[in-house]
């Protein structure tokens, strides 16, 4: 890591994760999906975001988390992906980081479950706790190469 | 219209489109004074309106011209510069040629203005001494720089070169003319059978209407460079008008996207990109004091992204304070102080976008309309694209506007399934038949498991949307049950939907990224609630109609609806014709031989979660063994099994060579002593056909009787 990054947080299960602030394009509160009948594993909904229609992906179901309570009222990251739009549904939205640049990103403990090990992109120490960058290739790249 | 008028309307619209072309190479000429291309261009322009002029006898616009064809040679020979004065008078004389050509096309003729003023500031021009024109002189020794073969005036060269001019109206007649193609082949269709000698016609009569469709749509296309164009003149009036210095970078302007979506562009753009010179970019002097280059840039950016197009338009001028936003806000209503505060930060700054908030002191009018920021974002969405805007204080702000690449309007019919709307392209309905749960025409019909409609004479296979659609199974049984008959890919099918809504017009969105792998969606579109709605792929589900039935249904012998008639299965066993009552039958199926078990003296066959007694129908006849294999099938052949209920003895499978069509046929009647395997003879399409007694069978199977 050459340079500092800056890294838009939100927490998942109390599980403290990252995105670079450059891919996130907005984060929307409050929000409702309409649902999705044969959805593969953890598209949760269609939202309208000013018109285009995007499919959320809940982390938590990604990350095989037990559901969450409420369902209702969601909070929903959209961040951008190999030139589209994703919608990202997590738990609570966290702070701003600076991620210095001599830090180094460390591989997840082994004790990390599989299922989220495999969609982050490393770990960091932070002095607020172990911030998780996940991926966004390891996301939505599963969606890639599909034929209707 | 006579001669003259035709020629008239012909010059004022190509003089138009000459005029535009003026206006950004002079612009662009002020950034590259000495452009050899450009200047000639500009030259031939003007030359050619002032031959125009002299041919319709428009003799003070001629005379105009030519003051304005002398100003331009001078500067294409080399003689005069061009500077900040000469650039404004020559957009001035574009403007008050702009200003006679009105005068022609409202009255036939070019007024009575001599337009002295303006032919004397261009002479003015032609009059300055000039340190460089005399430096030029000496270096091409008063002769003219050599044309450069360039091509023709009108537009980027590369455009023009392979393009065509077409009225919009064409365009649209065109794509009308295709609609109702569309309507008239499917009403086509609905007479075409899959064995008429037509059908292969009718087919490639199909791929290419829809190929014409997806033509007449890419006729569409035009690049985003159409609606950034004139950005460039009016950036430099506001600037010259404020005494500020701004440049205009245009980037990726050959992204394409449809014609109908340039239009909703041009507003929006001019508006924003007036707004970043108006209130977005400082005096000269404010921004040297901050640090900055005193000459501003407004970069407009096209690209693609987002499944689509996007256009930024970026200012590094002041940036835009989110707290005036927030205040003039609340100020007008739109928002409490409260919700104010616990909004995000893009919430706050995207307040902008409400009616009446836009920071500008005056209003700002475009094509003489008052537009505002809300307006710009409804015009925009109104697409199926949207703007956000993204500003730092002191650093810039930026607008990020995002669009479609093409407009699809498809007419469609919402259905509900389980509580969740859905959208079914009306070109794929051919109608929509409600049947009450008594069902007194006996539309239903059931062989199995298989649902099937009668329809026209025909049987049609029926799809639950639910069950395809994996939701649950429904509480009650409905009062009534509502289908839609789709025709696609040449299967007619009905789907069972919950309810049938209105049709409208869906704007088609992509279907997003993580649902492109889902066969049985073709897109998304917004409800007029705002709510988003699956657009459903009506081929994958003409798929899952034809699992239901082995072969396509066959016509009907006997008339619909009539008491006394039966749908039988037919089966050939040995050459020989057999049916059987298609109440009796469970499913069909194919196995491979080696499915099939020895126990207890009989065949048996493991199926699901039961153990079913095979009855080979050709030994249970008597008919000899099928020749050639000696009685002993290999392991990997395939047998054809119709599954049976077997009432008061188990359900079994019988083994038959092969398995035939469903058949409507007179009632049958029961039979009653249960002796012998057949219980009639009946006709069935044209052939003599044994009806067996599914009793008989079962009693067979079930006591083990060598079958």
């Amino acid at each position: 890591m050459a340079a500092e990054r800056i890294l838009a947080t939100f927490t998942v299960e109390r599980i403290w994760c990252g995105i670079e602030v450059a891919q996130v394009q907005e984060v929307l509160h409050g929000q409702t999906l309409e649902p999705v009948p044969l959805a593969p594993r953890g598209v949760v909904g269609l939202l309208n975001l000013r018109g285009q229609v995007l499919a959320a992906t809940d982390l938590r179901a990604r990350m095989e988390l037990p559901p969450r309570d409420d369902p209702g009222s969601l909070m929903v990251f959209i961040v951008q992906h190999a030139r589209v739009f994703e919608a990202l549904v997590v738990d609570a939205p966290g702070p701003v980081v600076t991620i210095p640049a001599d830090s180094t990103l460390l591989a997840a403990p082994p004790t990390t479950p599989e299922a989220i090990a495999v969609l982050l992109r490393g770990v960091s120490e932070h002095s607020d706790g172990l911030l998780c960058e996940v991926s966004l290739q390891a996301l939505f790249g599963v969606f890639d190469g599909q034929t209707g | 219209m006579n001669v003259d008028d035709e020629l008239i309307a012909a010059f004022l619209e190509e003089s138009e489109e000459n005029l535009n072309q003026l206006d950004l190479d002079l612009v662009t000429l002020e950034a590259n004074p000495s452009d050899p291309e450009l200047l000639g261009r500009i030259f031939r322009t003007m030359h050619t309106i002032k031959g125009t002029c002299g041919f319709l006898a428009f003799s003070n616009l001629e005379t105009l011209a030519h003051a304005g064809e002398d100003v331009l040679a001078a500067l294409r020979d080399g003689r005069i510069a061009l500077d900040g004065p000469l650039t404004t008078t020559l957009l001035r004389l574009v403007d008050d040629v702009r200003g006679v050509l009105a005068t022609v096309a409202a009255t036939g003729t070019e007024g009575n203005a001599e337009h002295t003023e303006m032919i004397s500031e261009l002479r003015g021009h032609l009059a300055k001494p000039d340190a460089r024109s005399a430096q030029h002189q000496t270096e091409t020794a008063g002769d003219r720089p050599p044309e450069k073969p360039t091509a023709p005036s009108g537009s980027h060269p590369s455009w023009e070169d392979t393009t065509l001019k077409v009225d919009l109206a064409v365009l649209d007649g065109l794509q009308e003319l295709v609609g109702e193609l569309t309507l008239a082949r499917m009403r086509l269709g609905d007479h075409i059978d899959d064995d008429s000698p037509l059908s292969g016609a009718f087919r490639r009569l199909t791929v290419i209407s829809r190929d014409l469709q997806d033509t007449v749509m890419r006729a569409r296309l035009q690049p985003i460079s159409t609606a950034t164009d004139r950005l460039r003149r009016i950036v430099r009036d506001i600037a010259a008008a404020e005494t500020k210095a701004v440049r205009i970078v245009v980037e990726g302007g050959d992204v394409t996207v449809d014609k109908a979506i340039i239009e909703v562009l041009r507003d929006p753009l001019v508006h924003l990109v007036r707004n970043a010179v108006d209130h977005g970019i400082e005096l000269p002097a404010e921004r040297i004091q901050v640090g900055k280059d005193p000459e501003a840039t407004v970069t407009i950016r096209a690209t693609l992204a987002g499944g689509g197009a996007q256009v930024e338009v970026s200012d590094d001028g002041r940036g835009v304070s989110v707290q005036d936003v927030v205040n003039r806000a609340v100020a007008l209503g739109q928002v409490t102080a409260t919700e104010a505060s616990e909004m995000s930060e893009s919430e706050r700054i995207g307040l902008l976008f409400s009616a009446g908030v836009s920071t500008a002191a005056a209003v700002t009018t475009v094509s003489g309309r008052g537009v505002g920021m809300d307006a710009v974002r409804t015009a925009i969405e109104q697409v199926g694209g949207g703007v956000t805007v993204h500003s730092e204080s002191g650093v810039g702000t930026t607008f990020r506007i995002n669009v479609p690449l093409k407009l699809a309007i498809l007419p469609a019919i919402a259905v509900d399934c389980r509580g969740v709307r859905l959208t079914v392209p009306q070109t794929d309905v051919v109608a929509i038949v409600r049947v009450p749960r008594e069902d007194p025409d006996r539309r239903l019909a059931s062989i199995g498991s298989a649902r099937f409609l009668r329809y026209h004479g025909t049987l049609l296979p029926l799809v639950d949307l639910a069950a395809e659609l994996e939701l649950a199974s429904a509480p009650t049984a409905s009062a009534v049950t509502e289908i839609v008959v789709v025709s696609k890919l040449d299967r007619t099918y009905g789907l069972i939907v919950d309810g049938v809504g209105d049709d409208f017009d869906a704007v088609v969105k992509p279907l997003p990224r993580p649902l492109q792998g889902v066969a049985h969606y073709a897109g998304t579109t917004v409800l007029a609630s705002g709510r988003p709605s699956l657009i459903l792929e009506t081929s994958a589900f003409a798929i899952a109609a034809a699992r239901s039935a082995p072969t396509p249904p066959a016509t009907a012998d006997v008339g619909v609806g009539q008491e006394d008639s039966e749908l039988v299965l037919t089966v050939e066993v040995a050459d020989e014709h057999f049916a059987l009552p298609a109440a009796r039958i469970r499913r069909l199926a194919h196995i491979t031989r080696d499915r099939v078990e020895r126990s207890g003296g009989a065949d048996v066959l493991q199926y699901h979660d039961s153990v079913l007694t095979v009855v080979h129908l050709r030994q249970a006849l008597g008919r000899p063994a099928s020749p050639g294999t000696g009685g002993n099938l290999a392991a990997d052949d395939s047998l054809a099994l119709v599954i049976c209920r077997g009432d008061t003895h188990p359900d079994f499978a019988v083994s038959v060579d092969q398995i035939g069509d469903i058949h409507i046929t007179a009632a049958l009647q029961p039979a009653t002593a249960h002796l012998a395997p057949v219980a009639q003879q009946v006709v069935v399409a044209d052939a003599v056909t044994q009806v067996l007694d599914v009793d008989w069978l079962a009693t067979g199977a079930a006591t083990g009787r060598d079958a």
